[in-house]
């Protein structure tokens, strides 16, 4: 469906009349914060902003859309980094961030009930005085809210163990695309029938808008150990990872960096990386203390057989916040190496890490563009950041040539084009890579299922046959990143 | 053995020929879903012959296996490199295959603590009812790109399509494993479940059958050693006490051979049933009641619950809305109804066929 003509005058009025006044914005100012999410190089004025503060709310908005064919937008905090919330020209951007109650946390059964525009760590502090917590920690948590995550099924650095979102929530309420309220699993495991759980988490906001999430909660740990070990070369922090886990040990978190990213780290942040480190690994471990120290000895031991010549244990929660800022500035830092960045997100199965930056370095050359890595090890998920110059000639479209070259090259060794940062309208190209036509029109048929007037986000996700969508990228310009007060690693 | 072309054609030829399969492996949980009517002609098309593990990378975490290898099996092989399915899904006689396993989505005893047998899908190979054969998700753990469907075939009964091959995520094997028991009724036991749920203990597994709680513990020695000073209650050595869990051979289903069972969802902090034979798994998450017909009294006691109940050999009840996405989504899968599978989308609420 791409014809979106529609009487305006009357949509507006409907609209009036269930929203109360200031929850539509339709003035040039007060539409521009929704121009874009974190993809900012991507930009585009929605026709209205719709900002409901109940489910009913919602329903109304839904309905009155989807009699008029009138696009929607569903948008969280903002936060995304593919463009998942860039907004339609003719369509409503629908802000959930009104809808920011946390209902209910129930300590009994480890759950905790929330509006989607809940933030991410906003869940775990309300939990805290029970001992519990919320285990998906995307980068942006500070910001991010809950209903974003489920749509992008966020991840974070501590996921190997803990899991995606979709292995956290229980349950939602969403309203389809003809206004109906389904209620989904609840503070229970497993619901009955088909998954639609699990098929909604990740979905981009393109099949349902979801109103209420009931995710899991967990106790916190009783100690936790932060290592870093420092390589003289890729190859044997790749060998201690695979060693690690290869021994039965699942690190809360593992986290890899290059030798660029490991200088720019440092520089910036101060965190006592050793700056002639070809690669260094960071490890989080957690469990009862016991069990920590003697996890902790034992990695130490496989790092240093694996050739680590540097290990650096992490003596007080102080020290270990200290070696986390490096990892988690690695971002502005490399802004601070050049013009521009572009950050990718494929992930590949760990084996080929090797494989992988060898092309990728060989890439570096070809297109005379430097590249500094990042990886969340334990996971396989690998961004490279490529450095660019925007306003040298070719440059920007040199860095996105060799961008999608990269996650073309995570699809060929069995990887994906997206780890965490979603499909959106920047991957749109790299999905033809990855999936067949036949896969795609499977896509459209359940996108149909769900939304058979298309109105729930249209052009996201999954590109059409005929047209491969528009290249993006998390574009930085000036070691300015989108959102500069939120943390992204 | 790759079956793959052999198990299209005959998806094919049916699709041409108006004709309706059922999907089958060993046909070890057919006591929990009714037959497809008598009426409705389907050919059995088996996946048993299409076995093998494609590829098992101890260091990646993931195995990449065919519908028809037994679990059994398959448990066997990670066993050498001393990893395991997580979820633990249930072998029953010995028979299951992984592809039934995926069809039916049952986790065992370890289920909220090491997530779901459908949390482990991190890719799938399936046949849809037009008999194309697609891909969904991949080998790794973060995957974003395109619509879940991997899992959304998971606990599906074959009523997207027929599974052919599924990526799983493995974990490491605990190093030790000790069971602690406690005298305690239901009400006491459910209490304790909670408050041990609440505090970071190596818990995988808790069973309450006749005034018995079991809890299991596992992981590094030390972790074990500090927990069990601070529990107490006896350890139990009874070998295979969790696989008799996992299969259903333990004495407390004996009940369910007998008379039945209905099987109850429900959160942990639900009260205990009154006045009926019932057992728990899963901190008081699933509860079997040892009985022959969902009652009054029962669908009461489950609605007090804020749960659901299913009277195993009976249809999965599906809430109505959420009924007819379903059924949209099994069509977009299988427009030619090719598939008929016992969890039957396809009829009403009422139990009549929709239209």
């Amino acid at each position: 469906m791409t014809d979106w003509s529609f009487n305006k005058n009357l949509v507006l009025e409907l609209l009036r009349g269930v929203l109360p006044q200031g929850n539509l914005i339709t003035d040039h100012a007060g539409l521009r914060p929704y121009e874009c999410d974190g993809l900012t190089a991507i930009r585009e004025q929605p026709w209205l902003v719709a900002l409901p503060e109940t489910e009913q709310q919602v329903v109304s908005i839904v309905r009155i859309c989807n009699e008029y064919g009138v696009p929607i937008v569903p948008r969280g905090a903002g936060t995304g980094l593919s463009g998942g919330a860039r907004p339609h020209e003719a369509g409503v951007v629908l802000g959930l961030s009104k809808m920011n109650h946390i209902l209910e946390i129930d300590p009994e059964n480890s759950v905790a009930r929330l509006e989607p525009g809940v933030r991410n760590l906003a869940i775990s502090e309300a939990a805290a005085e029970f001992g519990l917590y919320y285990a998906p920690d995307p980068s942006s948590q500070i910001a991010c809210s809950i209903g974003g995550n489920v749509a992008e099924n966020s991840g974070g650095v501590h996921c190997l163990k803990y899991g995606l979102t979709v292995h956290n929530v229980l349950g939602v309420r969403v309203v389809t695309s003809d206004g109906i309220v389904l209620e989904i699993g609840g503070a229970w495991y497993d619901a009955p029938g088909l998954d639609l759980l699990a098929v909604l988490c990740g979905s981009e906001g393109m099949l349902g808008i979801i109103t209420e999430i009931t995710v899991a909660l967990l106790p916190r740990p009783d100690s936790v150990a932060v290592m870093l070990a420092a390589f003289r070369n890729f190859t044997d922090a790749g060998v201690a990872v695979a060693e690690v886990i290869g021994r039965g040990i699942i690190p809360a978190g593992m986290e890899m960096m290059d030798k660029l990213a490991v200088q720019a780290a440092e520089q910036f942040a101060k965190a006592g990386y050793p700056e002639d480190a070809a690669a260094i690994l960071l490890i989080e471990l957690d469990g009862t203390e016991l069990e920590v120290s003697g996890l902790t000895a034992q990695v130490d031991r496989i790092v240093r057989t694996a050739g680590a010549y540097h290990v650096d244990i992490a003596e007080s929660a102080q020290e270990q916040l200290r070696l986390w800022k490096g990892r988690k500035s690695a971002f502005p830092a490399v802004g601070r190496l050049a013009p521009d960045y572009y950050c990718m997100d494929g992930t590949i199965p760990r084996r080929e890490l090797g494989r992988v930056l060898a092309e990728i370095a060989a890439l570096s050359e070809t297109y005379g563009l430097r590249v500094a890595n990042v990886f969340h090890a334990g996971d396989g998920n690998l961004h490279p950041l490529i450095l660019f110059d925007a306003n040298e000639a070719g440059d920007l479209e040199a860095a996105e040539e060799m961008g999608g070259k990269i996650l073309e090259l995570c699809v060929q060794v069995g990887g994906t084009v997206t780890g965490e940062h979603g499909v959106g309208v920047e991957k749109l190209n790299q999905m033809c890579v990855q999936f067949n036509p036949t896969e795609l029109e499977q896509f459209f048929a359940l996108k149909a299922a769900w939304d058979p007037n298309g109105i729930l986000n249209p052009g996201k996700g999954i590109p059409t046959l005929t047209r491969c969508g528009e290249l993006g990228g998390m574009h930085v310009r000036h070691g300015e990143l989108p959102l500069p007060e939120l943390e992204r690693f | 053995m790759d079956q793959t072309e052999l198990l299209r054609e005959v998806v094919v030829s049916a699709l041409s020929d108006g004709r309706h399969l059922k999907v089958c492996g060993q046909g070890s949980k057919r006591h929990y879903l009714p037959e497809i009517s008598a009426e409705i002609s389907a050919e059995m098309v088996s996946t048993v012959e299409h076995t093998g593990i494609v590829a098992l990378e101890p260091e990646e975490l993931v195995v990449t296996v065919r519908a028809g290898t037994p679990l059994k099996v398959l448990r066997q092989e990670l066993a050498r490199g001393r990893q395991m399915l997580g979820a633990e899904p249930p072998e029953f006689s010995g028979l299951g295959t992984v592809g039934g396993a995926l069809g039916s989505g049952f986790s065992g005893p370890g289920r909220p603590w090491r997530g779901s047998l459908r949390d482990s899908v991190l890719g799938i190979e399936v046949i849809n009812g037009k008999g194309e054969r697609l891909k969904f998700g991949g080998q790794v753990m973060k995957n974003v790109a395109g619509y879940d469907v991997s899992r959304l075939n998971v606990g599906a009964f074959a009523n997207l399509g027929l599974i052919l091959q599924a990526s799983l995520r493995l974990v490491p094997q605990p190093d030790h494993s000790r069971t602690l028991c406690y005298e305690l009724d239901g009400e006491a036991a459910l209490r304790f479940c909670r408050q041990v749920a609440q505090q970071p203990y190596p818990v995988t597994a808790t069973f309450w059958h006749d005034d018995n709680l079991s809890i299991r513990l596992e992981g590094a020695e030390s972790a074990l050693d500090a927990a069990e000073a601070r529990l107490g209650g006896q350890r139990d050595a009874t070998n295979g006490l969790w696989s008799s869990i996992r299969d259903q051979r333990h004495v407390a289903f004996s009940a369910m051979a007998e008379s039945g069972a209905v099987r109850v969802i429900c959160p942990p902090n639900a009260p205990a049933p009154e006045g009926l034979d019932w057992s728990f798994e899963w901190n008081g998450g699933l509860r079997w009641i040892w009985t022959n017909a969902l009652s009054v009294n029962i669908a009461e006691y489950v609605h007090r619950a804020n749960g659901w109940a299913w009277q195993l050999g009976c249809e999965v009840p599906i809430e109505s809305g959420q009924k007819q996405i379903m059924r949209r989504i099994k069509q977009a899968f299988d427009p030619g109804d090719v598939f008929r599978s016992p969890l039957n989308l396809l009829s009403n609420l009422d139990g009549s066929d929709a239209d």
